[in-house]
């Protein structure tokens, strides 16, 4: 966790007959990182060929991804399966393609149907839109509803028929999209003393004749009515009609879903197959073989190590050689290990923040679990406000839970979700609860300070909250330097560790830089610290920093890497250097320290707004009490604030850790460790 | 007049944007390889198109999406109108009637059959255009007009009234569209020809070579469908031919409809303007000619409009490169969601799209 993952490097040689399944079990243990095996060299040229490229890689790449479009279409999507249901062996890609094939079909069908009642709901909006028009209404009640009218695609009939058909009647109009509106009766349904049920019959032309055909067999008669009075009850039965097809759409679309659902074991075992076939083929094309003998090497963390070997020796009953070469002597050889960054589950958020910026350099510090610490202080000192916090909380919950159900990334929500708890565990240290202070604060009253009614404590004023974001800043910005010393160390950079503005020289500078600062501030900015002992702790190292290059050179002599012949201009370079490094460490080390006042800038503000939505809100009601309107400003200024004071905290707090912290220690030049595995990216 | 910059700083800045957003090569493949139209959403994942993928699941109606589609074309032209003004808004107001003229047509295409040819059209009012491109146009009055003179009615106060009222009893009388139609496509040139008038010198010389290009593949159109064509209805194409400053030239064209080989003889005026359409030419054969030919010139504004990104920013080209590579993008689109629809395997999916 302090340090990225310790690597070693695998390298084998297995039968070429075992080749295939060696590559199938180190799928399984996911840990290999695949690099081309080094021709050592002794080796007669063109002895070792490399392994040629499947020509089906594409079909199985494909195939494997109609398998991920199909599983996503279950409510909430299928999650992929786990690499252990990977047994390697014999595949029949032929046959995969067509149960996709199948399923993709079963899947076009669904579409089909809903196709059918989506044409259906269509008609039935044209008949509204022409009952709606009134043309049509009119033009048949001047017609008297006898004749079709000629010019008009929407065809309406009123009539009746006898109350004994009026259900057969109704269901040979189901078949096509049509309405048949009761009008009348008694009852209200239709129905009149005589036993016939009088209605409105209404369809697109283009079904006339099975209109006709349907009305012939109930033994319909045409009669006169006021069809414009109707078109109320002829839209209902339009509505009542759509609403019904519009549910049925809907279940015809959740069919599609139930039949992933219902396939979910076939399409997993489907995906288990072709992505390990494509990862087997992928870790494949890293081999290199000769006529019998296949080799292989790669990365994997030293923890694996045994795993790795137990897979290979597995795969081949024990007909293998294995070496393992540390990842040290593998860099002296020119190799670069890459870095993996392991941390626990809890800070996987921070570990992404950190690979956003850079890959640490293979051996140096992780700095993940300090980002965590740093950024979520930050933004706590920020956002300091319990109620705020809670909202953040449960937004980051709810987004994470969302977020999971749909097997989308839930990183950034589980950071709002820690965001709001940093920020509710500062809101009871400030006492601050959606701008008003319910509890007593636990360290001292944010809102008091700000507003200059603080009485006693360690903080009463706004100098004294900017103090402490100075000596955070300081604290940053020495863990920064240390991590730097660390680094260094282990890397056996020695001339950079003693005489770099980054190095021990550097660090006293701003060590004694700090204390020199303090001590002027204590003395009411009178006095400086004796300038015997200010010449020794700054002079001295300041000096230190001009030793840099020379050494250098020297080492690089040393190493025999050259160095070039010693001229004026060299020295002058290495003045202009020393120069340099001088004013960098002078100003830019003031200048990320004060740059940490942004903390109390932001806070200061958080409070500087609460309080001001809170007097608006007072002067809506000048007598006291709270008013509708008065709540609601207050509503909508948390809403504000939550809004952009989260956003900038939340910005602020990055660009502290990227630009001030790892500034100081971190080199991003490492290549990320990405195994061969199920859960390797695409 | 107010300068290059201010006019088309903001704009350009905006539409930049926009056409970072437009589908990579990649997806377009992955649409080709597409087996079903469910599988061609999938695809769209992630893309400024995912949200159709919830209208297809919906309804499982293609034409749907396609309406969509032609929607998001019309509110490509549209929403620059109102961040445009003087002649660069004119101009670009007329070439925002290629959508508004294509949704009229569609309605009147709807009126006539209905209409006049008296067949049944519910099954096809569902997917008309409502939305406004440029003239306020009530398309569902359109459909319905029950006579000539209330479908010249429904148009009037737009642009196209005078047009439609003078054609529209004909159109009647002769139960054909094909006047009408044709008086629209030659309205839409000359209005644009005179919105060219009041740009700037370099604007004007840019946006001519694009509506020039339209000019050619409507003209090539034409001269295909010729082909198919005898007697009245060849003259009644030679007479679509429309003739605009800066595209090949319409008599030349006549006179290749007339010779024994009118295709080789259009490629020949096309060579000199058009870059690669010589080796093209030589290596289709005569079918993959003909269909091939209006696909060239096609091709060949999109590539220029691809090449004006790198360009000039404060110029009228910006939004000319941006409507192109926007309206290309929806039409491989459209193309690409069809062959899957039709089952097409890859290799004819990836030529027609």
């Amino acid at each position: 966790m302090m340090f990225t993952v310790r690597m070693r490097l695998l390298d084998a040689a297995v039968p070429s007959s075992l080749a295939k399944a060696t590559a199938d079990e180190l799928v399984r243990t996911g840990c290999l990182e695949a690099i081309s095996f080094r021709q050592p060299d002794d080796t007669p040229s063109g002895r070792l060929s490399s392994v040629e490229r499947d020509p089906s890689l594409e079909r199985v790449r494909d195939a494997r991804r109609r398998v991920e479009g199909l599983m996503s279409l279950a409510e909430p999507p299928l999650s992929r399966p786990l690499d252990s249901d990977f047994h390697g062996g014999p595949f029949d890609l032929a046959a995969v393609e067509s149960r996709v094939d199948a399923m993709a079909s079963d899947i076009q069908a669904i579409r089909d149907k809903q196709k059918e009642t989506q044409d259906k709901i269509l008609r039935l909006d044209e008949i509204a839109r022409q009952l709606e028009r009134g043309a049509a209404l009119g033009d048949a009640a001047r017609r008297g509803l006898s004749r079709p009218e000629e010019r008009s695609f929407l065809l309406i009939r009123a009539g009746s028929v006898p109350a004994s058909e009026a259900e057969r009647l109704d269901k040979a109009l189901a078949a096509f999209p049509s309405v048949l509106a009761p009008l009348g009766g008694a009852d209200g349904r239709g129905v009149s003393e005589d036993g016939r049920f009088h209605c409105l019959v209404a369809a697109l032309r283009r079904d006339e004749t099975r209109v006709d055909s349907a009305l012939r067999r109930s033994d319909w008669t045409d009669e006169a009515s006021d069809a414009r009075g109707n078109a109320a009850e002829a839209l209902k039965e339009v509505a009542d009609k759509r609403s019904r097809l519009a549910l049925e759409l809907e279940e015809r679309r959740r069919d599609v879903g139930r039949l992933i659902r219902d396939k979910a074991s076939e399409l997993g075992g489907l995906w288990v197959e072709l992505r390990g076939a494509e990862l087997s083929q992928r870790l494949r094309s890293s081999f290199s073989h000769t006529d019998s003998t296949t080799l292989l090497s790669g990365w994997l963390p030293a923890k694996d190590s045994r795993r790795a070997e137990d897979a290979i020796r597995t795969a081949t009953g024990g007909r293998c050689h294995i070496e393992w070469t540390e990842a040290s002597e593998a860099a002296a050889a020119g190799l670069v290990p890459p870095s993996a960054m392991r941390n626990p589950d809890i800070l996987r958020p921070f570990q992404t923040l950190v690979s956003n910026f850079g890959v640490p350099a293979y051996g140096t510090v992780d700095p993940t679990p300090l980002v965590a610490a740093a950024y979520l202080i930050m933004f706590g000192l920020m956002f300091g406000d319990a109620g705020h916090g809670a909202v953040l909380a449960v937004a980051g919950l709810l987004g994470r839970l969302r977020a999971r159900k749909h097997g989308k990334p839930d990183t950034l929500f589980t950071l709002i979700w820690y965001c709001g708890l940093a920020a509710i565990a500062a809101g009871i240290l400030f006492g601050s609860y959606f701008g008003m202070g319910l509890l007593k604060p636990l360290w001292f009253d944010y809102h008091g300070v700000v507003a200059g009614h603080a009485r006693g404590g360690t903080v009463s004023s706004i100098y004294d909250i900017l103090g402490i974001t100075i000596k955070f800043g300081i604290v940053v910005l020495g863990t920064g330097l240390v991590l730097n010393w660390i680094n260094l160390v282990r890397q056996r950079r020695w001339v950079d560790l003693f005489f770099d503005k980054a190095g021990l020289a550097g660090g006293m500078v701003y060590g004694a830089g700090a204390w020199a600062s303090f001590w002027f501030v204590a003395s009411s900015y009178k006095t400086l610290p004796p300038a015997d002992i200010l010449l020794l702790v700054l002079g001295l190292p300041t000096v230190l920093l001009a030793f840099k290059a020379p050494l250098e050179r020297l080492e690089h002599k040393a190493r025999g890497a050259g160095g070039g012949k010693l001229t004026a201009g060299t020295v002058m370079s290495w003045i202009m250097e020393w120069l340099v490094s001088v004013l960098e460490v002078y100003s830019g080390y003031l200048a990320n320290t004060l740059s940490f006042m942004r903390v109390a800038g932001l806070g200061i503000a958080h409070v500087s707004l609460m309080s001001a939505f809170f007097q608006i809100a007072g002067m809506v009601n000048p007598g006291g009490g709270f008013s509708v309107t008065a709540i609601l400003i207050l509503v909508a200024g948390n809403v504000l604030v939550i809004a952009l004071e989260g956003l900038s905290a939340g910005i602020q707090a990055l660009r502290l850790n990227y630009y001030e912290f790892f500034s100081k220690f971190f080199n991003g030049s490492g290549r990320a460790y990405s195994p061969i595995s199920f859960r390797s990216a695409d | 007049m107010r300068s290059a910059l201010s006019e088309y700083g903001y704009l350009s800045a905006k539409l930049k944007t926009r056409t970072s957003t437009l589908l990579d090569d990649d997806i377009i493949l992955k649409l080709a390889r597409a087996r079903t139209v469910q599988e061609a959403f999938i695809s769209l994942r992630g893309t400024a198109y995912e949200d159709l993928e919830r209208v297809y699941a919906a309804t499982g109606d293609l034409k749907a999406v396609e309406a969509e589609l032609f929607a998001r074309e019309a509110g490509a032209y549209s929403e620059l109108l109102p961040r445009l003004e003087g002649p660069t808004r004119a101009f670009i107001a007329a070439l925002a009637r290629r959508p508004e003229l294509d949704a009229v047509k569609d309605a009147l295409r709807l009126w006539f059959d209905s209409h006049v040819r008296g067949r049944h059209i519910g099954d096809r009012t569902g997917y008309r255009f409502a939305g406004r491109v440029v003239d306020r146009l009530d398309f569902d009055a359109i459909v319905n007009a029950a006579s000539p003179a209330e479908l010249a009615l429904a148009f009037r106060g737009s642009a196209y009234g005078s047009i439609v009222a003078k054609h529209a009893q004909d159109t009647a009388r002769l139960a054909s569209l094909y006047a009408l139609e044709s008086a629209l496509d030659a309205f839409y040139f000359s209005n644009l020809e005179s919105s060219l008038a009041g740009l700037r010198p370099a604007d004007r010389r840019l946006a001519r070579r694009f509506v020039a290009f339209d000019a050619d593949i409507q003209n090539l159109n034409s001269l295909v469908r010729s082909r198919l064509a005898a007697g009245p209805a060849a003259d009644q194409l030679k007479r679509q031919l429309i003739a605009f400053p800066g595209a090949v030239k319409t008599d030349a064209l006549e006179n290749a409809l007339a010779s024994d080989k009118p295709l080789d003889r259009a490629s020949a005026m096309f060579h000199g303007s058009i870059r690669g359409l010589e080796a093209f030419w030589a290596r289709a054969d005569s079918r993959g000619r003909l269909g091939g030919l209006e696909r060239f010139v096609r091709q060949a504004k999109t590539d220029e409009a691809r090449a004006l990104k790198g360009k000039n920013p404060f110029s009228i080209g910006v939004i000319l490169s941006y409507l192109e590579l926007r309206c290309d993008e929806l039409r491989r689109l459209r193309s690409a969601l069809n062959a899957a629809h039709y089952g097409l395997p890859e290799d004819r999916a990836r030529s027609v799209i």
